[in-house]
């Protein structure tokens, strides 16, 4: 096993990390200016880092990929682009690259990666949040195509999409099995989509509900098998759970930087206040629970390459970078003391953007959950 | 290891872990155990684990299909075919 990057992943990675900055380090996208940044974003690459080459995408392994959203999360203050672009990516694009035939593939596919479609995932309804197998919408065979029957609570993106990745129920016999997954794209009849809801971060991702009233799509747009849906979550899940996440790990880099520039240079008591401990000890458990959640996402993106991964190896990685990622913005608030809590500092905005991490992809309990069942108990 | 043994270990399994020993369940090999709820997604989990550690098979998320965990006798074909051929 070798531990680090070689030279061409470290030049690759600053390379990304100087263009993000360049090109997208702002704290909101100007009014109406979300496709324009989107198109900066494909144009970077970021949109289809892992998607075959041949349909558009950069045709990266996992691990490679989270190297690149980590260059992103840490040049990028707007950490809800960093999550809507990996959303769009992980949970949509990914499924589509991995199951879709052949006529969606190259349809959507290059319009995905180069930044002039966006997509949103629609999994969660109201009454089936963490467990998706109360999941109630329906999609019934009929002809040449499907109608899709159901409403989806929350899908980050939904609001401006063009093509949604949804699941619903084919087959009510087989309980979560029976779930099908599905390609809709914007203009399709008995599609509707409710929004942006008002968040507490993540601002430049805007969200909203879905409907879908009788909405009838081809046959082609099924992905994978009927009753293939459940897999096709959970193998988006994996790659979300890995590869998203890493934006977190790129923007507790950048918090860090900070805590350590702000603690030699601010003086109390005649002194810095990195010369006390409480302060200094503070800063390193920082660093540990850093270094500790990026090994464990490095790990699940190596294992996901090898075609390896466990529902464990994400849900370890999720779990630690989530966890460390809200941990560290209350320590950054805390070094900072009072001027953290302003809003023109832009720390307490990455603390509202890290909470959502402890719910999405699953949450830390569904999380521990997912470790624990994978240890038999 | 023969079919009949893989699906009396299993049906144990289920018994112990998932209805914590209630007889009142006629639990047979072709029980519904997806329709029944038996099986929802973390006892699937749970329960791929499970053959993975006692049978050191590799349950992909390939492999996570009705046709494969829609009955105890179904787990237990899944279990013998993924010893036979890993990629399966
Ligand atoms: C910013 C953001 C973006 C999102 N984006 C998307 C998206 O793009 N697409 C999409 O489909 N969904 C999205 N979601 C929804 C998200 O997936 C759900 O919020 C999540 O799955 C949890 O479901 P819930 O909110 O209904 O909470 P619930 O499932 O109602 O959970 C409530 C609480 O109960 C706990 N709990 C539930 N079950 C268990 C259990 N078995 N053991 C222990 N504790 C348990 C939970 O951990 C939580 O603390 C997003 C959510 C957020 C906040």
């Amino acid at each position: 096993m070798f531990l680090d990057w070689q030279p061409h992943q470290s030049k690759e990675y600053d390379d990304m990390l100087s263009a993000v900055r360049e090109r997208l380090d702002r704290p909101r996208p100007p009014e109406g200016g979300l496709r324009e940044l989107w198109r900066h974003c494909g144009e970077l690459g970021l949109l289809g880092l892992c998607v075959p080459a041949e349909d558009g995408g950069g045709g990266r392994s996992a691990l490679d990929t989270a190297h690149l959203i980590e260059a992103f999360g840490r040049g990028c203050a707007d950490t809800g682009l960093v999550f809507a672009t990996s959303a769009h990516q992980f949970a949509c694009a990914v499924p589509i690259s991995a199951y879709a035939g052949d006529e969606v593939r190259r349809r959507l596919l290059p319009a995905l990666c180069d930044g002039s479609f966006i997509a949103a995932n629609a999994m969660t309804e109201s009454e089936a949040g963490s467990d998706i197998s109360a999941m109630s919408a329906r999609a019934v065979r009929d002809g040449d195509g499907y109608v899709l029957t159901g409403t989806k609570s929350w899908a980050s993106n939904a609001p401006e999409a063009d093509v949604f990745v949804t699941y619903a129920v084919t087959d009510p016999t087989a309980g979560f099995l029976g779930v099908s997954a599905f390609v809709v794209e914007r203009g399709t009849a008995g599609l509707s989509v409710d929004g942006p809801f008002e968040k507490m971060g993540l601002g430049t991702c805007a969200a909203g509900s879905v409907r879908f009233e009788e909405c009838r799509v081809p046959a082609r747009n099924l992905l994978g098998e009927e009753g293939e849906g459940s897999a096709i979550f959970q193998h988006s899940m994996a790659w979300e759970r890995a590869c998203l996440f890493a934006g977190y790990v790129g923007l507790m880099d950048r918090l860090l930087e900070r805590c350590v520039a702000h603690a030699r240079e601010r003086r109390q008591f005649g002194r810095r206040i990195a010369d006390f401990q409480a302060v200094s000890h503070r800063i390193a458990d920082m660093k540990l629970r850093l270094e500790a959640a990026r090994m464990l996402l490095y790990r699940a993106c190596f294992r996901l390459d090898r075609d390896e991964a466990l529902p464990m190896d994400s849900a370890l990685s999720k779990l630690a970078v989530s966890e460390a990622a809200v941990q560290a913005a209350v320590d950054a608030l805390q070094i900072f003391g009072s001027r953290g809590y302003l809003v023109s500092e832009g720390l307490e905005v990455v603390l509202r953007d890290a909470i959502p991490a402890k719910l999405f992809s699953g949450t830390s309990e569904i999380q521990h959950e997912l470790i624990a069942k994978g240890l038999g108990l | 290891m023969e079919l009949a043994a893989v699906i009396e270990e299993i049906d144990g399994y289920i018994r112990k872990e998932f209805l914590e020993g209630d007889a009142s369940v006629e639990l047979t090999p072709s029980s519904p155990l997806l329709e029944w709820g038996i099986l929802n997604s973390m006892n699937t989990t749970r329960l791929a684990a499970f053959v993975s550690e006692r049978y050191d098979v590799t349950v992909s998320p390939k492999a996570m299909r009705t046709d494969n965990f829609r009955t105890i006798e179904n787990v237990a074909h899944m279990v013998l075919e993924l010893r036979d051929r890993p990629e399966a």
